[in-house]
């Protein structure tokens, strides 16, 4: 939280998080969540790096999928969560 | 909607390695866009590319339609892209505070610097009642709260 608070004192319009569940709790996962579809919900524009795919597709209206430096797909996000590629690569299902 | 961040056609190397190739992404104002891969498919370096961080080798970054290919980082920051980067990379040795005022002393942010401070408490009160403490105290009583709620 003082990471994200840190950013927001530089009065950002977009902010890029970069692995923001990596090494959390899945608890405090679920707070740092929160706090990016509230600053969202405020206005805040949110460009979402994670390997965490199930969560990343779940809270984004749009999804790029990359592979080996490229753009392999992209979509929606709930419709990639749906998507049988997607599924079998990183969802293990 | 039109995007907000537009990337064309991005080429980043590390020495001869190419980290990203001929990536192109759209950030639409008010959105959640998500970038999603397994590790080392070159998501950081992308983010790393639009902060300013890696120079690319070919392509372009537009925000609000301003070409922001070849910006320094500090320039990209007071343009309005902020970045909490992996691991959160906080300064250790400063109080929570201190951390804070730390993100406050961009030119764009300078003025509100005081207001933005009480709003960053408010939306967060763990980090007002920590204010003097080192983050690493504020990340102890964090993990202690969500053990706690899960119990």
């Amino acid at each position: 939280m003082l990471a994200i608070g840190r950013c927001l004192m530089g009065n950002p319009e977009l902010i890029m998080f970069d692995e923001p569940s990596l090494g959390l709790a899945p608890l405090v996962v679920q707070e740092v969540l929160h706090t990016i579809r509230t600053l969202n919900a405020n206005g805040i524009t949110v460009l979402l790096v994670e390997q965490n795919v199930a969560v990343s597709l779940k809270i984004s209206n749009h999804a790029y999928v990359l592979e080996n430096g490229s753009v392999v797909m992209s979509g929606p996000g709930k419709d990639l969560l749906h998507d049988d590629r997607v599924r079998q690569a990183f969802l293990g299902l | 909607m039109s995007a907000f961040l537009r990337v064309e056609k991005l080429d980043l190397y590390y020495g001869d390695a190419q980290a990203l190739a001929r990536v192109s992404l759209e950030v639409p104002k008010g959105e959640i866009v998500a970038i999603v891969g397994a590790n080392g498919a070159g998501k950081s370096s992308l983010i790393r590319a639009i902060a300013g961080i890696e120079k690319p080798r070919c392509g372009k970054i537009q925000f609000e339609n301003k070409d922001i290919s070849g910006l320094e980082p500090h320039q990209i920051c007071n343009l309005g892209i902020g970045q909490v980067a992996e691991g959160r990379q906080v300064f250790p040795s400063l109080s929570v505070e201190e951390n804070l005022e730390m993100g406050g002393l961009l030119r764009r942010a300078r003025a509100a610097a005081k207001r933005k401070m009480g709003e960053v408490y408010a939306m967060f009160p763990q980090l007002a009642e920590r204010r003097t403490s080192s983050p690493a105290r504020c990340r102890a009583a964090s993990s202690r709260c969500s053990r706690s709620a899960a119990a």
